[in-house]
């Protein structure tokens, strides 16, 4: 909706939509005034911060409704049970089948807070919404990563055992943040409904429907973008999950110190994501900032690999160069993907990154196992690099066919001013 | 992690130095006493007959140097190591004295004036704690400690019958000959002794890198009943010297944990200033025979302190080489932690050690890691040049053709 219908309808006494009201609600409960798109914000961060809290990710984007959202919450919390009871009685075939359930909930819950997104700050505030979900689910991730830990420890000395018992227990636990993502659904689900019936509003298309077929259509720098996409990512997030023991063992620090040291990648994300991302909107240029990004964090494991220096360094830098490229990589792929295949494409960079950090996840387990850290690091390394490649060649094929994707954000103004005369 | 006597960094102060990258970057290490290659012989000498008398003597002849190994069970399980610098000292073996209350000169390495290097290390206890309730990491000693158990009072094997030439190996196996709580009626504990004619790797973790100016020895636990349960075992080791200060406890760290995933620590023992004999080891045990990163337990390894000999189980062999006025210093090692693997998984314990004199054995990245960093650092770079060259020249002949507009 444009401000300028808001400002209108709140001048008008009778209230938005025509609907006959009598009396103005107060602004914490109009679905069109700031305060209550507010606690909308808040609920939808809450939901984020939940699911992040225990997030596993598998592709399945359909199109959502209130209620898909709900059933999609549901699938999280009884997910998170089953994992939790498979843990209690001990049969890993169990778990499995718990975190699938879970993932099949979970992701598409991530779209959900998506859709809504959209649908409540569509021209508003929605580049600011998206960096502060961002930072509530990493804020979500950490807060798992340091407080998991101290309630296994906890619960370990009520039960008196350290096993499977105390895991199943304690995922339990976890599994109340769970039901807040349930809660959260259902309070959304409600104000959504509240606000559709009272502002007479539909749905923001965010021209979500995936066509397969889409992707023969895919142009070249697309497909380099997914693959620094890929490359990238899957030198974070593997990286973290196999951390903690890697800066105890390296380094000698304690248990608490490595946590609080393997965390700092997702606690400095939080707060950087919106101001790299007021960066690149000002700047532009977002090929040079990705680059940026990509060598830093190449810089950032080899600083770990190969030399002592204390790894706060490092993980400074790699918890900067993942906002930043976080800020810098998507949306570049809205520049060179027409408006109705935008979904495809965002859908399928999100797959396809999933079946990378799922296949190379197993990979650097199995490197630990039977070569070490050095030599995982110097694979996360050889990752990077290839990443590094096909930015390189981004920037070469994107300068070769004088593309748009390296536009500063003067360019990008006077391209936007030319189309609209 | 341990608490060594002196703790070195030997990475230099957190920054790699390039003499220190530079020996990362050398291949084969060198035999340290100049030899890359020894002929050795194992030879078990013959004691009284009908008397399971095991002394086994290892003897790594090179071009010109000879080290002599002197491993028995006579006592507790000790070995005499002789360094000389010719190739031609031989090994001369008095039992009769060896076996009289007064062993002195029952072992003797000749020409006496070529010896350069001599010193022995002894396994005097297997120590045992009671770790249960332990969840301080940080303590002094790892729990309750039980009655240990003196390997002076074990009974052992006939050793010829586990000696190798293949290997160049023989194992020593005992258990205690008063055993009344049937703790190792199942059990026994095994020294296996290999000795190396080249520098090599072995495939078993955790993956010593060893030359021919070494031996290694492998102390594994099978079996044997703990007394609680969450027992761990220990090993109590007494170094032989001259001088009356103790040899050296190094640790040094490094980047490097190729070989045995994870522990990225090597201890070393020097008994003076190189070069002299070292014992090098992982501060790693591992509770299953595979030997994995998911049954690796921590080693800790006690300071170094001098200890009076009437309160040590006496070793005819060290007597018989050394005399009687001697300097002992021992030091503790213990194997696992209050969480995680230990010797109640599978009752198997199993740590490595390497015996040698000269310059310990220090490892180098493989090439293997030095390729894929050459390649994963020079792409880019190239890729980057070669565009930007084509490029360049792209837009030169595009300006060209507007000159003529």
């Amino acid at each position: 909706m444009e401000p300028e219908d808001e400002e209108e309808r709140e001048l008008l006494p009778g209230g938005p939509g025509g609907a006959g009201r009598s009396r103005p609600l107060p602004a914490l409960c109009d679905p069109s005034r700031l305060a209550h798109r507010l606690v909308v914000l808040l609920l939808m961060c809450l939901l984020g911060f939940a699911i992040s809290a225990m997030t596993i990710l598998l592709p399945f984007r359909p199109r959502l409704s209130e209620w898909g959202t709900i059933i999609f919450s549901c699938f999280v919390c009884v997910g998170q049970v089953v994992f939790a009871l498979g843990a209690i009685v001990n049969a890993f075939w169990l778990m499995e089948f718990g975190r699938f359930v879970f993932g099949i909930g979970g992701e598409s819950l991530a779209v959900a807070q998506n859709t809504y997104a959209v649908s409540w700050f569509k021209g508003k505030e929605l580049n600011l919404v998206f960096g502060l979900q961002l930072s509530m689910a990493r804020v979500g991730s950490t807060v798992n990563m340091n407080l998991m830990g101290w309630v296994y420890s906890e619960i370990e000395a009520s039960l008196g055992s350290a096993g499977h018992t105390t895991l199943g227990v304690t995922l339990m636990v976890g599994g109340i943040t769970c039901v807040l993502s349930l809660i959260c659904a259902l309070a959304l689900a409600y104000l959504d409904h509240r606000a559709e019936r009272i502002l007479h509003k539909e749905q923001g298309k965010t021209g979500e429907v995936i066509k397969l077929t889409d992707i023969k259509d895919f142009s070249l720098p697309l497909w380099l973008i997914f693959i620094i996409c890929v490359c990238y990512y899957v030198v974070v997030f593997p990286f973290i999950g196999l951390g903690k023991d890697f800066f105890m063992e390296k380094f000698g620090f304690s248990s608490q110190a490595a946590s609080a040291v393997n965390s700092v990648v997702y606690i400095i994300s939080a707060p950087m994501s919106p101001i790299f991302g007021l960066l690149v909107d000002k700047t532009g240029k977002n090929i040079v900032w990705v680059l940026c990004a990509v060598a830093t964090t190449l810089v950032s494991h080899m600083m770990l690999a190969f030399t002592m220096w204390n790894p706060w360094i490092a993980m400074c830098l790699l918890g900067l160069s993942y906002s930043l490229l976080a800020c810098a990589l998507w949306p570049m792929v809205a520049f060179v993907v027409p408006e109705h295949q935008l979904g495809t494409a965002y859908g399928f960079m999100q797959s396809i990154q999933n079946l990378g950090l799922a296949i190379i996840s197993i990979i650097a387990g199995m490197i630990l196992d039977t070569r070490g850290y050095l030599f995982l690091e110097v694979f996360f390394i050889a990752c990077v690099s290839l990443s590094l490649l096909s930015v390189v060649l981004l920037y070469l094929v994107n300068r070769a066919r004088d593309g748009n994707l390296n536009y500063s954000a003067r360019q990008r103004e006077e391209m936007k001013l030319s189309h609209t005369e | 992690m341990c608490g060594g006597g002196e703790s070195l960094w030997g990475w230099g102060p957190r920054v790699p130095s390039p003499l220190l990258l530079l020996s990362l970057l050398s291949t084969a290490p060198l035999g340290l006493l100049g030899e890359e290659t020894r002929q050795v012989s194992l030879e078990v000498i013959p004691g009284w007959p009908g008397l399971p008398q095991n002394l086994l003597h290892i003897r790594a002849v090179g071009t010109n140097s000879t080290l002599h190994y002197v491993w028995s069970s006579l006592g507790p399980p000790a070995v005499v190591l002789v360094a000389t610098n010719t190739p031609n000292s031989v090994l001369n073996v008095n039992w009769s004295r060896l076996l009289s209350p007064e062993p002195d000169g029952g072992l003797m390495v000749l020409p006496e004036d070529s010896i350069q290097f001599s010193s022995a290390l002894i396994f005097t206890r297997l120590l045992e704690f009671d770790n249960t309730n332990m969840f301080d990491v940080a303590a002094e000693t790892p729990g309750k400690p039980y009655p240990p158990y003196s390997l002076a009072e074990f009974s052992w094997n006939n050793i010829t019958g586990s000696l190798d030439p293949a290997t160049l190996s023989a194992t020593f196996q005992g258990r205690p000959v008063n055993d009344p709580t049937g703790a190792f009626a199942n059990g026994s504990l095994a020294f296996k002794v290999q000795a190396f004619s080249r520098s090599g790797r072995p495939a078993q973790p955790p993956r010593l890198l060893h030359t021919s100016d070494t031996c290694q020895l492998e102390v594994a636990l099978v079996g044997a009943s703990p007394r609680g349960n969450h027992s761990l075992f220990g090993l109590e080791v007494v170094t032989v010297g001259q001088s009356p200060d103790c040899p050296s406890m190094r640790e040094q760290h490094s980047i490097d944990d190729e070989y045995a995933p994870a522990v990225f620590q090597l201890d070393q023992l020097l008994w003076g200033s190189l070069p002299s004999g070292f014992v090098q080891w992982r501060p790693v045990a591992f509770s299953q025979k595979q030997g994995s990163r998911e049954s690796a337990l921590p080693c800790q390894a006690s300071p170094l302190h001098p200890i009076l000999a009437y309160s040590l189980p006496q070793s005819p062999i060290v007597q018989a080489f050394f005399g009687s006025q001697n300097n002992f210093c021992s030091f503790n090692l213990t194997f696992g932690a209050s969480t995680g693997p230990g010797y109640w998984d599978q009752h198997y314990l199993s740590w490595s050690m390497l015996l040698g004199v000269g310059s310990p054995p220090m490892d180098a990245l493989s090439p293997l890691i030095l390729g894929i960093m050459a390649v994963a650092l020079g792409a880019p770079g190239l890729m980057l040049l070669g565009g930007g060259l084509v490029l360049l020249l792209h837009h030169k002949q595009c300006s060209e053709y507007q000159s003529i507009n």
